[in-house]
């Protein structure tokens, strides 16, 4: 199943090959060290020479343990490098990210124990259509598809957050503050919004659908 | 004498004030007020009056309904001052009705639903008889409570009013309702609490009985149990905090499995959202603050003044009052449960979901009970840096202390600084509830992200003040049963205190969407992301320690290696969440669940089995049983892993934590394309089976301990081959454990342990102190 933006699949899939190479490492040493250096059965040995109220003597290795510092540095430093330019992408206007030229509307969407409601404001209804879905009586939004949209989100009452697991957007929903997460549908369909910051009895069912058309 | 009676005076109004209130909040006998309907009009009920309930079409009400049908019932009363001719009379009665199952549901003008319940609206006061419909549950019996007012219409209160109450039953098709009713969560969850304290007392009894069969009566029996209570020993104190913290860490496992059993397959309806969302909150608090910190404690007051050679805490009367706010605390916080109103907010609180009126009420007490626990770990606090500063045993420098006395040292300095934030946002979260204060209120200007602030300053130190004592055991257990010193030292020290200090840097990347400024997110995500070099560090020590050892497998070998491969998995998810790209996909959902759980699970409470199976022959002088001990650990790790690695797949596929159900791609919303697919379904019931075994597996360990206590071998002073001071004593030790306080010898060429600043500064100058 496809889920999650493009900038977080990029990401997931350079994490996950650090991870494996991390993992390889760190597991194959210590199944070598696990079976390698235990001891005969029956024998308990005392390499370092270990006696009680004595203060053992060190064992130590600087250039090792530098390397084991500097290493790992060098690989976070180039993770975090890779994900300032996506994390960008989160928030900003797409102008200054580099999609020049494209413009971005803005929606409604207010969080309310327990439905979402949305706000076309002055968009064409090509642009964008609220409604009620007639079948499970959730509220719906209806939008374009390849249009940056930007959701400029609040609340009643509680703290809620809209997530599209579809383009991995999430974003609180809280009172008295107005918070912004941008999507573009890049799918056509129907899709499901959750409720994911923990708002009362109904949370579960705090959902709403989007449905993207050409 | 006259101001003690005054004072016991005040004490009983004070008390049948507090027994009244709840009372004048019920429906005393009459009818609660409905807009500006009638409010009872008397208290004195009559049996004149006479209330009826038939189905619409007037024939009597069935015995048994059938599930889910909808049913339109009438209702009403006959007799008393309202029964006379409609249309010559106004204000005629009134009525309340409350359903114990199924739906009820308002018909026409007459009627509304308040809070739950029927009742009527003004213009339904002019009636004698109304109508309702009602959608049948899918089983078990149900009771209609019907209040009704006679009245005689005068529009005041007066005797002549009357009122009555009936109880009309029916039951499910094919069932005689109660039979077949499957139990509620709640129910469970009692029966479950109630085992655990029984089989808890029975076990104190036993241990008491065993001790000495001869004297098993009241009169030794009370002494003895005096004396553990009012104990301020600090090995006492440490094995009441190991049997709090036990105790707590069974009922927080029994809260997580009937959640598990919740989730187990989609739309299952095992327990109401409303108890699932008390259910979470109780299983983070119990867990955090009722499990790992005591038992965490245990262990730092049984084996610190045993490893740095002091003769006891420095404070132990303030150790006991540390001790004792627990469990009062731990009453406070699992009150509302007895009442179906525990705290319903997420272990966190955020606001202003825990100032909302729609909070239970048990809420209020769960805060109370919080606010103990801050004040209790601040006198731990205390104590533990004064004693560890202080009470070293001569030649020991602070880089001559055992790994595990660094790791607590580190772990209180972070509580310590941290955990006045906490006590702030719960005491101003406290008055919200109780007296109004506007903190958190947005409507009266109040900042909810302010509590976000506040509490992950106190949160994210606290996930390393449980996890840094791990460390501290780790570095013991392994070290020792690799025969080896621990690799790098000082690196290690260094390490610890690296963690204990970011971690007051990186608190935001819990908040990486809440609305938080994007600047501070991007700062918090690059200190976020170097909290794993100095985790790394320690983990590539632990590894080199083994190299040139000679490993000696007994269960805490094992458990240390567990927590080697999980703690790197945990360690290595953690990675992926300060990257804020992937954060907005990953937070709130269980790849989180399946990370903290790796890191707390794996890390903390595979490190306290290591710690019991290692440390449990010192405190009780007997040896465990390796072959149980063997057991508990491959059920366990297996299960464990089962339990918690398919979670990272089911966040990714985008199934959000802390909610009561999930929905799967075909659902009921049959359009739309729900967040999880078809498989996810079968995993949940996978990881309910592991979380089964995983829970059971837990008793072998609580079963042999308990068997060791009696028939365990002695244990000799040092039997694992350990170099630190609690290996000096005998096992269990004497008290008090030193009788003349031992010397360290440093075996390195040592200019090192000269005073330097730092020593100066936390050892006082009149004090002798041998370097």
């Amino acid at each position: 199943m496809d889920v999650g933006g493009a900038a977080y699949n990029e990401l997931f899939d350079i994490f996950w090959g650090w991870s494996i190479v991390v993992g390889i490492i760190v597991f194959g040493w210590q199944l070598h060290h696990s079976f390698f250096y235990r001891s005969k059965d029956g024998e308990v040995p005392n390499v370092d020479a270990l006696k009680v109220g004595e203060f053992p003597r060190h064992n130590d290795n600087l250039q090792l343990e530098l390397t084991w510092i500097i290493l790992p540095t060098l690989l976070i430093l180039y993770l975090t490098f890779i994900s300032l330019g996506p994390a960008s992408d989160v928030w900003a206007d797409p102008a200054d990210v580099g999609v020049e030229g494209e413009d971005y509307f803005e929606i409604g969407m207010t969080g309310q124990q327990w439905f979402w409601d949305f706000d076309c404001r002055e968009l064409s209804t090509d642009l964008c259509t609220t409604g009620v879905d007639e079948e499970t009586g959730l509220t719906k939004l209806i939008v374009k598809k390849d249009v940056v949209y930007r959701f400029n989100l609040t609340s009643e009452d509680v703290i809620h957050a809209p997530f599209l697991v579809q383009w991995g957007a999430k974003e609180d929903a809280v009172p008295g503050l107005y918070t912004s997460m941008w999507v573009t549908p890049d799918m056509t369909g129907e899709f499901f919004i959750d409720c994911a910051e923990f708002c009362g009895d109904d949370h579960s069912y705090m959902t709403a659908i989007l449905e993207v058309h050409v | 004498m006259k101001t003690n009676k005054r004072f016991i005076a005040i004490i009983c109004l004070l008390a049948f004030a507090l027994v009244m209130a709840p009372t004048f909040e019920a429906r005393s006998g009459g009818i609660t007020n409905v807009d500006s309907g009638c409010t009872c009009h008397t208290s004195t009920s009559s049996g004149d009056v006479s209330p009826f309930m038939t189905l619409a079409n007037g024939s009597a009400l069935p015995d048994t309904y059938n599930a889910n049908e909808v049913y339109t019932f009438a209702f009403g009363f006959t007799g008393g001052p309202g029964d006379v001719a409609a249309g010559t009379q106004d204000n005629m009665g009134g009525f309340n009705l409350v359903a114990s199952k199924g739906d009820l549901a308002s018909l026409g003008d007459f009627t509304t639903m308040t809070a739950g319940q029927l009742t009527h609206t003004p213009a339904g006061n002019d009636q004698v008889n109304w109508t309702v419909e009602w959608t049948a549950p899918s089983s078990g019996s149900v009771d209609f409570q019907l209040t009704v007012n006679s009245v005689n219409g005068d529009g005041s209160q007066s005797d002549d009013d009357h009122w009555a109450q009936s109880t009309f039953s029916m039951g499910a098709v094919g069932g005689s309702g109660d039979e077949t009713e499957p139990a509620d969560g709640l129910t469970v969850l009692f029966s479950a609490l109630l085992l655990v304290a029984s089989l808890l007392i029975i076990a104190v009894v036993y241990v008491f009985y065993r001790n000495n069969p001869s004297a098993f009566s009241w009169e030794s029996f009370k002494p003895w149990i005096a004396g553990w209570l009012t104990s301020t020993d600090h090995k006492k104190v440490g094995t009441l905090y190991f049997v709090a913290g036990l105790f707590y860490f069974v009922v927080g496992g029994v809260i997580a499995l009937l959640m598990r059993i919740q989730l187990a397959v989609p739309g299952n309806d095992f327990l109401t959202q409303d108890e699932y969302n008390q259910f979470f909150t109780l299983h983070g608090t119990v867990m955090i603050f009722l499990a790992a910190m005591p038992l965490i404690n245990g262990f730092a007051n049984w084996i610190v003044p045993l490893q740095i050679g002091a003769r006891d805490l420095a404070f132990p009367r303030i150790n006991a009052m540390a001790f004792w706010l627990n469990p009062v605390a731990s009453v406070l916080i699992l009150t509302g449960v007895f009442s179906g109103n525990a705290a319903d907010v997420g272990w966190t609180g955020y606001q202003p979901i825990t100032s909302w009126p729609g909070t239970h009420s048990g809420a209020t007490f769960w805060l109370a009970g919080q606010i103990m626990l801050v004040a209790s770990s601040t006198l731990a606090g205390i104590n533990f840096i004064t004693t560890i500063a202080t009470m070293r045993a001569p030649g020991m420098g602070w880089m001559q202390m055992p790994l595990f006395t660094w790791s607590i040292l580190v772990s209180v300095m972070c509580l310590f600084i941290s955990i006045p934030a906490f006590g702030i946002g719960l005491i101003e979260a406290f008055l919200d509830r109780t007296i109004s204060t506007a903190f958190f209120n947005t409507s009266a200007g109040g900042d909810p992200v302010l509590w976000q602030h506040l509490f992950w300053y106190f949160g994210h130190p606290e996930v390393y003040v449980v996890i840094i004592p791990a460390f501290g055991i780790i570095s013991e257990t392994l070290a020792t049963s690799a025969r080896r010193a621990i690799f790098g030292y000082k690196s290690m020290v260094l390490a610890m205190a690296g963690i204990g200090f970011v971690s007051f840097l990186v608190y935001g990347h819990h908040m990486l969407t809440s609305g938080m400024s994007p600047w501070l997110r991007f700062v918090m995500m690059i200190t976020t992301m170097f909290v794993a070099i100095p985790t790394g560090i320690k983990i590539f020590n632990w590894l080199k320690t083994m190299h040139g050892g000679s490993l000696v497998y007994r269960t805490h070998t094992l458990w240390s290696l567990g927590f080697l491969v999980t703690f790197t998995l945990g360690g290595i998810s953690g990675m992926f969440f300060p990257s804020i790209a992937m954060n907005t996909h990953m937070h709130e959902t269980y790849f989180v669940i399946a990370h903290f759980h790796y890191v707390l699970v794996g890390g903390v409470v595979f490190a306290l089995f290591a710690a019991i199976y290692y440390w449990f022959p010192k405190m009780s002088g007997r040896m465990m049983d390796e072959r149980l001990g063997v057991l508990h650990f491959l059920i366990a790790f297996i299960s464990y892993n089962g339990l918690f690695w398919p979670m990272h797949k089911l966040g990714l596929w985008g199934m959000t934590r802390r909610h009561h159900t999930y929905f799967l791609q075909a659902n009921e919303y049959s359009d739309v394309i729900g967040t999880l697919p078809a498989e996810a379904s079968g995993w949940n019931m996978f990881i309910t089976i592991n979380a089964f075994v995983f829970g059971l597996s837990t008793l072998i360990m609580v079963v042999n301990m308990i068997m060791t206590l009696f028939k365990g071998k002695k244990a000799p002073a040092d039997p694992w081959g350990g170099w630190s001071f609690e290996w000096l004593v005998s096992s269990p030790p004497p008290t008090p454990s030193f009788d003349e306080l031992p010397i360290l010898i440093d075996v390195n060429e040592t200019d090192e342990a000269k005073p330097n600043w730092l020593m100066k500064l936390m050892v006082p100058d009149d004090e002798e102190v041998m370097y």
